[in-house]
């Protein structure tokens, strides 16, 4: 995978972006930040298992990320997975991430 | 072709073949050797000097397979002490996964979900220290879901701020 396809995921997820010494990468909805992840900065490719990272960052197994990047999958797509996977509170509203009692 | 038809080393390219460990990284930017790897290595250099090929760029390339042979058999977990940070500080030590997949290091704290990159173990580790303190700050105030927050709370019990 190339830095620019990840950055291009990024962008289809309409992810937040903070550039220091990575590409930071925050999907926020409504508020609530669900999945967090860092891209590093040049050209040319992700090399290894880095992709791998990335793509355990954003909560996707190798299909779903697939999906995403061929254009398939988009944010809503992407926000019913999430759900699914319960990066969102089980009462369907993100959560304050808080330990319960 | 004969023996005696390839071309010789030039001088450069000898002094690079018989430099020592400790001043492998000096010559070629690369880290010095691993022990079976070096031997490895030197054996191979050894075989291939009487044939009088150049050398140079396949020294390089077997540094690095032997450096990720090396590396693949050590993948571990460690565990850090400090964060190396002026804002942020380890109160417990945190088990940290690293692993050479070829191509770099990778550290990763599997509890928080955060890797760092490098090229080597040293590298990684520092770049997995600052990942770590950016995690912790950019999300410290934020509302965040269920997953992001497991972890937030995993780490904010292994840290305290400094100051």
């Amino acid at each position: 995978m190339k830095i620019a396809d990840a950055l291009r995921v990024i962008r289809k997820l309409e992810m937040e972006t903070r550039e220091g010494r990575d590409t930071v990468a925050t999907f926020r909805h409504e508020g609530v930040v669900l999945t967090r992840t860092r891209v590093p900065h040049g050209r040319g490719e992700l090399e290894g298992r880095l992709p791998s990272y990335i793509r355990q960052d954003l909560c996707l197994n190798e299909d779903e990320f697939r999906l995403v990047s061929n254009c398939t999958y988009w944010r809503g797509e992407y926000l019913k997975i999430l759900q699914a996977k319960g990066a969102l509170s089980s009462h369907g509203r993100p959560s304050t991430g808080e330990t319960r009692t | 072709m004969r023996l005696d038809d390839r071309p010789l080393l030039d001088e450069d390219e000898a002094g690079f073949i018989e430099a020592p460990a400790e001043e492998w990284q000096a010559q070629t930017g690369l880290a010095a050797p691993l022990n079976a790897a070096e031997v490895v290595a030197a054996r191979v250099v050894e075989a291939l000097r009487p044939t009088r090929v150049g050398l140079g760029a396949l020294l390089v390339k077997l540094e690095r397979l032997c450096r990720a042979a090396a590396l693949a058999a050590e993948s571990r977990n460690v565990v850090i002490a400090s964060l190396l940070s002026d804002r942020l500080e380890l109160t417990t030590p945190l088990p940290v996964h690293v692993e050479w997949d070829g191509h770099q290091c990778i550290a990763s704290s599997r509890d928080v979900g955060v890797f760092g990159v490098g090229e080597d173990e040293n590298t990684a580790l520092d770049d997995l220290r600052l990942a770590l303190v950016e995690f912790y700050f950019d999300l410290k105030d934020e509302p965040v879901g269920d997953r992001l927050g497991r972890r937030r709370t995993f780490l904010s019990s292994v840290v305290r701020e400094k100051g």
